[in-house]
């Protein structure tokens, strides 16, 4: 179960920027609570569809950045994404890009900030083709997703 | 002994920052080495000596950091003084929540060879309360003194 909400908040967080969302998905009173007291001084939040039933997507502004936030119906909070530079990774991630992927180009990169734990998705392009690496805070990297020709 | 190692280093960054190292304009072969292959990208580096420890300050990715090394050239860990703003959103969150009276007086990310995690120390009219977070997502007290 859990891996299906990674994988579901984890799509949308990388999929979000460009899609187009429908009119209306306001959640129940459970989740606006479990948002109130995970992010109590936000007040403008944007709650966004999601084509899988069961999972609540919160966009808002936190310290002047765009986060999403995910729920179950539930009230349970699944995680935060939000897009960081190369600058704001961990030391052993930034210094562990270096190594590995030295010949590689970063796109983008998607703190995913878990209640156990954090990972970071990290989009590179190389002369193969793009892929998407998963790292830990602690320097641990896997290929989540290649894409080479 | 990587435990007390740790705590050297930690002791020291939440104490005095290691303001203390005499500065010196060479180190051990060993020691570069290990700093080279683990900073290739590092800039305005610049060394420093205790009894116990060599120190590197240098700049990566624009950001300032600290580096410590056994004299055998055994990395001890990295310090990344950085702006709250910088940490994982759950530790940013939780901040906001639960200690929002507080102000701010240290944070720093420290970086073993294998893990990493952050400490921050907070102040009120009060107490001085430190905490750490090993896993980036919740924090735990690890000193607190009355004033």
């Amino acid at each position: 179960m859990k891996k299906i909400f990674l994988s579901l908040t984890l799509a949308a967080a990388l999929l979000s920027s460009g899609a187009t969302y429908a009119a209306n998905n306001e959640p129940n009173v459970k989740v606006k609570q479990a948002f109130t007291t995970e992010f109590t001084q936000v007040k403008d939040v944007e709650w966004i569809p999601m084509n899988n039933e069961g999972v609540y997507q919160a966009k808002f502004i936190f310290n002047n950045e765009t986060l999403h936030a995910f729920f179950t119906e539930e009230g349970d909070f699944l995680g935060t994404t939000r897009q960081i530079l190369k600058p704001q990774l961990p030391i052993l991630v930034a210094t562990g890009l270096e190594k590995r992927y030295s010949d590689a180009r970063v796109i983008t990169i998607f703190e995913y900030s878990k209640k156990d734990g954090i990972e970071y998705f990290i989009t590179l392009t190389t002369a193969k083709g793009s892929m998407i690496v998963k790292a830990t805070g602690n320097g641990d990297f896997s290929t989540y997703k290649k894409n080479f020709k | 002994m990587k435990k007390m190692i740790t705590a050297v280093v930690l002791s020291t960054v939440l104490l005095v920052n290691a303001a203390f190292a005499n500065k010196i304009d060479n180190v051990n072969y060993k020691v570069e080495n290990a700093f080279n292959q683990e900073f290739a990208q590092a800039k305005d580096v610049n060394w420093g000596k205790t009894d116990n420890y060599y120190k590197a300050g240098f700049k990566m990715n624009s950001e300032v950091m600290t580096a410590y090394f056994t004299f055998d050239g055994e990395l001890m860990g990295v310090v990344h003084n950085m702006l709250s703003t910088q940490l994982p959103i759950n530790l940013q969150t939780s901040l906001r929540k639960d200690y929002d009276n507080y102000w701010i007086t240290e944070l720093f990310e420290f970086s073993k060879p294998d893990s990493n995690g952050y400490f921050v120390t907070l102040q009120n009219a009060d107490q001085s309360i430190t905490l750490q977070s090993l896993d980036g997502a919740t924090w735990s007290t690890y000193s607190k003194t009355k004033k």
